[in-house]
């Protein structure tokens, strides 16, 4: 069945497992340096929550949705497609207006966030889909609490 | 020159006094003094009166990162303290602490390469640095709290990613070995007493929450950086019990606490001891092996953990360590106290201060802890530290009991630490670069040794094989064969590398177990045995730096500006009296055998070794102070002028 984002083929999407994350952040700051240029976890795509006093540790990743409910509110043509090597849904910074809708819209947008604002434009995890090696986070998690999880059709 | 990677760019100065604020541009002082303790040294030498008490307003609270807080590269979260030590005996003077955790790379991520705090609030107060903007605000309702509820308070009004550094009820009340904590049970300043300076200031916190990152020159050739660095440290004061970055079978926290490798699963384990068994060996260690291929743990030094030294976690070592973090104490108070109990109770001391001396008792010793931290009873004249409760007490105590003292805190009322004689007995050569080095710093140097020390392990199995490898390596590192050799030759530049290449550790900062790369991995024994070249990577430290800042360094003139800061430190030793006379108090100690070798030093052989070290740092060999020629060249003329130097 082809989903709303209009895209048949398999999806990677970084899946987390919380008992092997010991959450060192190496995952936000190794993603936010390809990405930005600069070692920032509030604008990483992944982000690793943290209660040190219940030593749990658990990475926040998208879940790249077979609905994705921020693609189907991007009110702008262009601006959110689906990649099609690794069907991860991904925001097209030039044509991303930053008006918000796919945050407000997705259901997993904790307090953390998985589609986070930077300046002018929204950013979420696009699967670092032009990294031959896949995902960054993944490669430099020490644990392996971090893998690419693969779903059928999108 | 103004930065725009790595540093964040600004110091913000806090007047406690009067509220006022004020900043600095860190461009001042970043290609000089790089970070950290150099940022700490050069602030204090600018502001920090001579013979100051550490309890004076006066004094300055110095909370510095570097260039690599918050970074990628390995180990970097790191954050140096410093000021006037309330711990040093017999009399305070400056010097620094450091401690791992998220809490410098947040400061850094709101904006701040560090604070400088000075004065005395009114009432109790904490710092709140959120975003760029810095606030001095009411503590009263947290004062009088344990570390972790005020961090947990914090949190719940400053939002979950706040990070916190925090004083317990023994920096209230001025215990001169009260630790700063960060989310415990591995982040801690603790050997040189701020905890207690905090308190003395009605500081009960600084919290800091930022959204800014920090910027890479060079991001691609940066990564390539952190995995050099991973790669050349796959062996050492490293676990391997994962891959690492990007394939390197190395797992290193980022945030660089001491128990990086075994961290979550530390506090995993603490967090659920109760559901489920207690906490394993393995799980506080941070070390690691001496071959690359075989695994974590199990061999070498551990962590300062009381459940891997001295108690076990079925000792209720554990709770001890708990205790001694939400108190806010430094947790060598168990190292050094229980020992000296023990041997109290050898002499036949059957009470102190009239409370019964069971030692081996965890209870016993969480009550006394809670004792100490609240000055209670005999906690009140412990408070003090042991040197100068001993020279209270004296009197009272069998003459065994006061020399235990004196060796367990031999210098300057710090732990003894990897000298040979009281924790961990390397035998010569290792024990006399530690004695030198004890000999010439503000505070237990141990934490400096651990480049030299990662021959230590290679040595100790097979002697001969060692020197074999090593002769080659001390010859293009330290100058002279003798260097690797178990003799007094030759050691003085050992120990003047080391303190260097340390300075640039906690500068950077990167953590001193895993840096510098003196020797490269060996993936077993076997290659080990056919190696030739055993050098490691002396120069990763300045390809991370260079391409984090953009600021081109080579590995040379990034020791030249360590030991700019060495030195600096050492002009500032002199305003509160040190010279030769007080380095040499600590020749004593080196009288006594080394526990593994029997070997020792006498006082004339010790002087030797001393005069080749002045001679080597370019210092005056009477007065041990810095000739005014090693400052010019250092670009510290203005020191030597300050200083009245001919």
């Amino acid at each position: 069945m082809v989903s709303k984002a209009g895209y048949a083929g398999p999806v990677r999407a970084v899946a987390a497992e919380e008992e092997l994350c010991n959450g060192c952040g190496l995952c936000e700051l190794a993603c936010s340096l390809l990405a930005e240029g600069a070692c920032n976890p509030s604008l990483s795509r992944i982000t690793v929550s943290r209660d040190f006093f219940a030593g749990r540790f658990y990475p926040e990743t998208c879940r790249q949705c077979p609905d994705a409910e921020c693609m189907s509110s991007c009110p702008v043509e262009g601006a959110m497609v689906v990649d099609a090597a690794t069907g991860a849904r991904r925001i097209v910074e030039e044509v991303c207006t930053g008006c918000g809708a796919c945050s407000s819209a997705c259901p997993f947008n904790g307090d953390l966030g998985v589609v986070k604002r930077r300046g002018d434009k929204f950013v979420k995890c696009d699967m670092c889909f032009s990294r031959s090696e896949g995902p960054i986070c993944v490669s430099v998690c020490p644990t392996n609490a971090l893998k690419v999880a693969v779903r059928g059709a999108g | 020159m103004k930065v725009s990677s790595g540093w964040a760019g600004r110091i913000c100065f806090v007047n406690l006094d009067s509220g006022e604020l004020r900043e600095e541009e860190t461009a001042r002082y970043a290609e000089e003094y790089i970070g950290g303790r150099g940022f700490a040294a050069r602030i204090a030498w600018d502001r920090l009166p001579g013979g100051v008490d550490a309890f004076a307003p006066e004094n300055v609270l110095l909370i510095m990162t570097g260039p690599l807080t918050g970074t990628l590269a390995p180990t970097s979260g790191r954050t140096v303290f410093a000021g006037v030590s309330p711990r040093v005996f017999p009399r305070p003077w400056y010097t620094h602490s450091t401690m791992g955790g998220f809490f410098g790379s947040e400061l850094k991520y709101a904006g701040f390469d560090g604070l400088v705090i000075k004065g005395r609030a009114e009432r109790p107060a904490y710092v709140l640095v959120m975003d760029g903007k810095v606030e001095v605000r009411g503590a009263e309702d947290i004062w009088g709290l344990g570390t972790h509820s005020t961090e947990r308070r914090m949190k719940e009004r400053h939002g979950r990613r706040a990070q916190v550094v925090s004083i317990g009820p023994a920096g209230e009340n001025l215990v001169r070995f009260a630790a700063i904590v960060s989310h415990s049970p591995e982040a801690a300043s603790g050997h040189s007493g701020f905890g207690a300076v905090m308190g003395s200031k009605n500081l009960k916190a600084v919290v800091a929450r930022g959204s800014s990152g920090v910027a890479i020159a060079d991001p691609k050739g940066f990564l390539a950086a952190c995995r050099r660095a991973m790669d050349s440290s796959r062996t050492g004061m490293v676990s391997s019990i994962a891959k690492g970055l990007e394939g390197a079978p190395t797992p290193i926290c980022t945030h660089a606490c001491n128990a990086r490798c075994g961290l979550g699963r530390t506090y995993k384990k603490v967090a659920r001891r109760f559901g489920r068994g207690v906490i394993e060996r393995q799980d506080l260690f941070c070390v690691g092996t001496i071959w690359a291929e075989s695994g974590g743990g199990g061999f070498g030094c551990g962590i300062d953990l009381p459940s891997v030294r001295g108690w076990k976690p079925e000792e209720g070592g554990v709770e001890l360590h708990e205790t001694c973090d939400d108190l806010g104490l430094d947790l060598w108070v168990l190292l050094t106290l229980q020992p000296w109990f023990e041997r109290c109770a050898e002499c036949g001391v059957k009470e102190i201060g009239g409370k019964e001396l069971r030692p081996r008792d965890a209870g016993w010793f969480r009550e006394l802890l809670s004792d100490i931290a609240r000055r209670r009873g005999i906690g009140d004249i412990l408070a003090e530290d042991l040197r100068r409760a001993v020279e209270k007490m004296g009197r009272e105590l069998p003459a065994p009991a006061v020399e235990a003292a004196e060796v367990l805190e031999f210098a300057f009322g710090f732990p003894s630490h990897r000298e040979g004689r009281v924790w961990d007995h390397e035998p010569l050569p290792f024990w006399a670069v530690s004695a030198i080095m004890y000999a010439t710093e503000s505070r237990d140097p141990t934490i400096g040794t651990h480049g030299y020390l990662q021959i230590a392990d290679l040595y100790m199995r097979d002697p001969a094989l060692a020197l074999e490898k090593l002769r080659p390596l001390a010859r293009s590192v330290w100058g002279s064969e003798q260097a690797a050799e178990p003799s007094f030759e030759a050691k003085a530049q050992v120990a003047v590398w080391c303190q260097n290449r340390h300075v640039l550790i906690d500068s950077l900062p990167l953590c001193d177990f895993v840096f510098p790369r003196l020797i490269r991995p060996f993936e077993n024994e076997e290659a080990w045995r056919e190696a030739g070249e055993v050098l490691g990577d002396l120069d990763v430290e300045a390809e991370l730096f260079s391409t984090c800042t953009g600021v081109e360094m080579d590995s040379s003139e990034l020791e030249r500006a360590a030991e700019r800061t060495f030195n600096l430190e050492r002009a500032l030793l002199a305003r509160f009296g040190r010279d030769r006379s007080v380095d040499e108090a600590v020749a004593k100690h080196f009288e006594l055998p080394c526990e593994s070798d029997g070997t020792r030093i006498d006082e004339g052989a010790f002087r030797k070794m001393m005069d080749e070290y002045y001679a080597a740092r370019g210092w005056d060999g009477v007065s041990g102070m810095p000739n005014r020629s090693v400052l010019e060249r250092l670009g510290l003329g203005g020191v030597a002028e300050s200083l009245g130097l001919p």
